[in-house]
């Protein structure tokens, strides 16, 4: 039977409800992705919510949650997602950011607690958690949300404080107070609170201006703290600063600086060696003296980068023997979102068997619309592309980079740079493919972006026409067009050539840097058809000339590429660096949609996200896979944990027994004490605990009336060793020493006959 | 503190084999009086050597005159016997005083409560006034009258009645005056077997004629065995599990008069002697709960119907020593 404890008065549960959901909100918010919209996070917590109260209610008809389940469920609550990091850790070999597993069994911890809520202590602690959980998740969350679910949660946890004053009141004559609290002037009070503290934080004075003379700020005000890093104005510290963008880190700043970064440009040259450019040798005519005035004058520079990309290049620098390596350059930007994440930032649509020429602006331009949602947005006004499907979002932050061209991943939706709200900063280089109008993108800008992704397995259904190949194209060589025929062999026109040829690329070729193009090669498709080796601007060539001679609308697209095995778990970014540039080709479908393909082995292009049950099905084979390359471990570890499950009670009753044995000396008392502990464990042990309220007599007595002489002497010696004054001898024992009949019972009273004398005690004497 | 609590009360303890003999003594001869109620004499016992009163609550016909008439004739005192009525007056009871004109003097006639053992039979039929008057007698083992104190019987042992069915035209005792019983209980109907013996023993017998029951011990010997039922040890552990279980009384949301503290120490005395009884030189948790319901149940402010559950729930809420306080 259970204490009988009353239940706290419904309005306390509920409001200690609402606390654990406010509390589960944040926690919500800051477990969710960077970049995903905070109702998919509140929908989430009002979900963990919703089951918290059912559980509650479920739980609180039961009349009386016993201690053990309660703790059980706790610890299970606490417990899971850290055993979920672990599983992770074992089948993926990630076990995830670990403060995100310690915010969730937290916030697992609470609403188990408010689930279990229904006494005092556990109500109070209840609250208490929801608190601490705030303030920790809050921490990590910005925005307005998290101050209204602040300035929320302290209009209910002062409600709360209230109430259970309230409901603790009794009256004299020791009956609790059953009129009703007077709900419409606390709420009256705490809603006039809420509303204030909310205008404070939320309205159109915020709290650092209200405040602006009671906490330091970082300047513009009487009291002024030099390392401030927020306040009413700009402090001395911050200034100085933000005129070394480097020194602050990223942030979303509109502080345009012109710095010696490194464009793009210079990073191919990085990556693949300068172009090598073919020796001619020119004949040198005379010319006129006005014409030579005007060769002296300095010749306009083109300062628009990349315009072609020349597809024979001679490689990168060899490192020197014997001298360290170059120290990795610092990234060129930082990816919050999925990854692989290809982010084109030039392409190239004509091609002359060596270089490839960057594409012209479309005929059409697609407008971008201004958008307001929680800052200047703009959409991209395209016709939607039924293979395109989702959205994800990332924010691209610049770093180390040194272009115009806007890093945005394909099939862009809509944009935000910063605070920049005109249209007119941005232009459309090519099609797809927008820029910052006359000047590059400073550092330290971020970048935010909503892209669709492309739907391999609705690919199938798109047009991809294939007219007759463009007349300015060198036609293909022999090697060249037997390797195309040889992947396209008894493929039907469409997408799935245009898969053949890809895949044909992807299996045949070995990516190797190294294994550039001759300076002197004129047609760098035929030498890769004959080596099948070289550098991924070779694979894309090789690809979008087989598709262009296919008859394919095919462009070369150069930009970045986003490696999921760069993630930084601490940071949650992935940093793209000088070596992450990277060629990819563009096939046209009938709908105007570009939909990149991958030709280079290594490099994958964004899948859409897996439904949860795939996930959960790649999850359980790669773990399977993981367990099976380890048979004889895995049997072993299993057969071990199986018998330790099974005999688990077995070998704590041993080990006590064993202490009991080394523990056999000492008083009279001491010995049956120890017995009786014994005798305890081992009930408990075999499934007939004693509850704390049944007496020995009550609860071991009915199973000694079956004439066990040695229980029965146990029992009286037991009341004597625990309620006899001291000095009084111990109760006769038919001739026997007390260590002789306490070795008589634990002999007797073995874990098994326990198991079988489980009986239902006695509860009351009455 | 055995020596202390002697001393206390002023008379020499019994204990050993003497006192076992007397306990037997008197336990055979309850039972031969009340043929197969071996747990309510016990209490009755109980109630006897914790020098408390017992407060019978039951049917009419099943014994109570009958207990109460051989207890007072095993412990050797007088008996009296008391048909509560709300036309008995206070007087009726504890005695007056009458003109004497040889002596020009008023002489005072004792009531019945100057017996060793009075039944007061239906209790809850006098007047409140008279109830009054015989509850001062038994908390104070003295009675006044005309402002002049009279000194009690030392073994003064009241043994009440009430019918738990006829209620109309009755006074129920407040629960202020309950508390002077140690005890309530119920005899209740005997068992078939024991019904069989009883109509078997009355065939032939005289229905007039009365076994004549000797005493079997004197009224000193009783205060002895008294002294040493509260000498017996209570240790601290089980002292606070007393008071816990007092506190769950008052604490208990369908008990509006928790257990008061003469009420605790009532409990305490009876555990005492429950362990006396059992021939125990030490209070164990079992004592404690063995007469938890008569102790409670005549002291709770609670619905009757309801008391069961109570006591279930107060005893099931507090932790029993072990351990922890041993």
């Amino acid at each position: 039977m259970k204490p009988p404890v009353d239940n706290e008065p419904l309005d306390v549960r509920l409001v200690t409800l609402a606390l654990a959901a406010i509390a589960t909100s944040t926690t919500e918010l800051a477990i969710a992705e960077p970049g995903s919209p905070p109702r998919e996070a509140l929908a989430i917590a009002l979900g963990w919510a919703s089951l918290a109260a059912v559980a509650h209610a479920w739980l609180g008809r039961r009349k009386g949650l016993s201690n053990r389940i309660s703790a059980v469920i706790l610890a299970a609550a606490f417990l899971t997602p850290l055993a979920a990091s672990a599983f992770r850790w074992i089948t993926m070999g990630r076990p995830g950011p670990m403060e995100l597993a310690l915010l969730a069994s937290l916030r697992n911890l609470v609403l188990a607690l408010a689930a279990t809520a229904h006494r005092a202590p556990t109500i109070r602690l209840a609250a208490l958690a929801s608190l601490f959980l705030v303030l920790c998740s809050s921490s990590l969350v910005d925005g307005s949300i998290v101050l209204g679910a602040i300035g929320l949660f302290a209009v209910v946890g002062g409600t709360w404080l209230a109430l259970v004053y309230w409901r603790g009141l009794r009256l004299v004559g020791g009956r609790r107070e059953i009129r009703r609290w007077p709900a419409s002037p606390m709420l009256g009070v705490f809603a006039i609170v809420g509303v204030s503290a909310g205008m404070v934080a939320l309205g159109p004075t915020r709290a650092a201006m209200a405040l602006a003379n009671l906490f330091p700020s970082s300047g513009g005000t009487a009291w002024d703290d030099p390392d401030a890093r927020g306040g009413v104005g700009d402090g001395e510290n911050e200034v100085k600063g933000a005129e070394r963008p480097e020194s602050i880190g990223f942030a979303d700043s509109d502080v345009y600086l012109d710095t010696d970064r490194p464009s793009l440009y210079d990073a191919f040259n990085d990556m693949y060696g300068e172009p090598s450019k073919p020796r001619k040798l020119d004949r040198m005519i005379a010319l006129s003296n006005q014409n030579v005035a005007e060769q002296r004058e300095r010749p306009s520079e083109n300062l628009r980068a990349n315009r072609q990309f020349s597809a024979v290049r001679r490689g990168s620098k060899p490192t020197t023997p014997g001298k360290p390596a170059h120290r990795e350059a610092g990234a060129l930007l930082y990816v919050e979102g999925p990854t692989p994440l290809h982010i084109p930032l030039a392409a190239y649509d004509a091609f002359d068997g060596r270089e490839w020429s960057e594409a012209d602006l479309p005929r059409l331009l697609t407008p971008l619309i201004p958008e307001r949602r929680g800052g200047p947005w703009f959409r991209v006004d395209r016709m939607a592309s039924k293979a395109v499907v989702g959205t994800v979002a990332h924010r691209i932050k610049i770093a180390g980079l040194d272009s115009s061209s806007l890093p945005a991943p394909a099939h862009l939706r809509a944009f935000r740079m910063g605070e920049v709200d005109r249209v007119e900063f941005f232009d459309w280089a090519c099609d797809g493919l927008l820029r910052m109008s006359g000047r590059t993108i400073p550092s330290s800008t971020v970048v935010e972006t909503e892209a669709g992704v492309v739907d391999p397995s609705a690919l199938r259904s798109v047009e991809f026409p294939a007219l007759a190949p463009a007349a300015i194209d060198p036609p293909l060589g022999q090697a060249a067009s037997t390797l195309l025929s040889s992947f396209t062999w008894g493929v039907p026109k469409g997408w799935g050539e245009v898969e053949a040829i890809v895949e044909g690329l992807r299996r045949r070729g070995v990516v190797d840097p190294k294994s550039v193009a001759p300076p002197g090669c004129e047609d760098v498709v035929e030498h890769f058809a004959k080596t099948a080796r070289g550098p991924d601007y070779l694979f894309a060539t090789t690809a979008a000339a087989m598709l262009r001679a296919s008859g394919y609308s095919a462009r070369l697209v150069s930009g970045l590429y986003a490696r999921p095995e760069r993630y930084d778990p601490r940071t949650r970014h992935t940093p793209v660096v000088g070596g992450d540039v990277h060629v990819w080709v563009e096939v046209r479908a009938a709908d105007g949609t570009w939909i990149g393909v991958e030709p280079t082995p290594g490099y994958e292009m964004m899948k859409p996200p897996p439904t949860a049950l795939a996930t959960l099905r790649a999850r359980m084979l790669a773990a399977w896979r993981r367990l099976a390359s380890h048979p004889t471990a895995c049997a072993s570890l299993f057969v071990l944990t199986l018998a330790s499950l099974r005999f688990r009670r077995e070998a704590v009753d041993a080990t006590a027994t064993l202490a009991w044995r080394a523990g056999l000396y000492g008083s009279p008392r001491r010995i049956v004490l120890s017995t009786l502990a014994l005798v305890e464990r081992r009930a408990r042990l075999g499934g007939s605990p004693r509850p704390s309220h049944a007496t020995l007599r009550r609860w071991y007595g009915p199973m000694a009336s079956d004439g066990d002489l040695e229980l029965n002497q146990l029992l009286a010696l037991a009341e004597w060793g625990l309620y006899a004054p001291e000095g009084s001898g111990p109760p006769r024992q038919a001739g026997r020493s007390i260590q002789e009949s306490c070795r008589l019972v634990v002999r007797g009273w073995t874990l098994g006959r326990f198991r079988r004398a489980r009986i239902v005690c006695e509860e009351t004497s009455t | 503190m055995k020596v202390a609590s002697a001393m206390m009360i002023g008379r020499p303890s019994m204990t050993g084999p003497e006192g076992a003999e007397a306990v037997a003594a008197l336990r055979r001869v309850l039972n031969a009086a009340l043929r197969g109620k071996a747990d309510v004499v016990e209490m009755v016992l109980a109630c006897l050597l914790a020098r408390g009163h017992l407060l019978l609550e039951d049917m009419p016909g099943l014994g109570k005159t009958t207990l109460a008439k051989a207890l007072a004739a095993a412990v050797g005192g007088r008996f009296a016997r008391v048909q509560c009525t709300p036309d008995l007056l206070p007087g009726d009871l504890t005695g007056f005083r009458v003109y004497d004109p040889k002596s020009r003097e008023f002489e005072f006639i004792p009531g019945p409560v100057f017996a060793d053992v009075l039944l007061a039979d239906e209790i809850n039929r006098a007047t409140p006034r008279t109830q009054s008057a015989l509850l001062e007698a038994m908390a104070e083992r003295q009675t006044t009258v005309d402002s002049v104190h009279h000194r009690l019987s030392d073994g003064f042992f009241v043994i009440a009645t009430q019918n738990p069915v006829e209620q109309h035209g009755t006074y129920p005792l407040p629960e202020a005056q309950l508390d002077r019983f140690a005890i309530k209980l119920s005899i209740g109907y005997p068992g078939r077997d024991d019904e069989r013996a009883m109509l078997a023993a009355a065939v032939g017998a005289d229905p007039q004629a009365h076994e004549p029951v000797s005493p079997v011990i004197a009224a000193d010997s009783l205060a002895s065995l008294q002294a040493s039922v509260a000498s017996t040890p209570v240790a601290p552990a089980v002292r606070d599990y007393l008071v816990d279980l007092g506190r769950a009384t008052r604490s208990h949301r369908q008990v509006g008069l928790g257990l008061s503290p003469r009420g605790l120490l009532i409990w305490q005395r009876l555990a005492q002697a429950r362990a006396f009884l059992l021939g125990r030189g030490y209070v164990t948790p079992d004592d404690v709960r063995d007469v938890a319901a008569p102790t409670l149940s005549v002291r709770l402010g609670v619905d009757p119907g309801a008391l069961p559950g109570v006591l279930s729930d107060v005893l099931a809420g507090v932790p029993v020593p072990t351990f922890s306080k041993s």
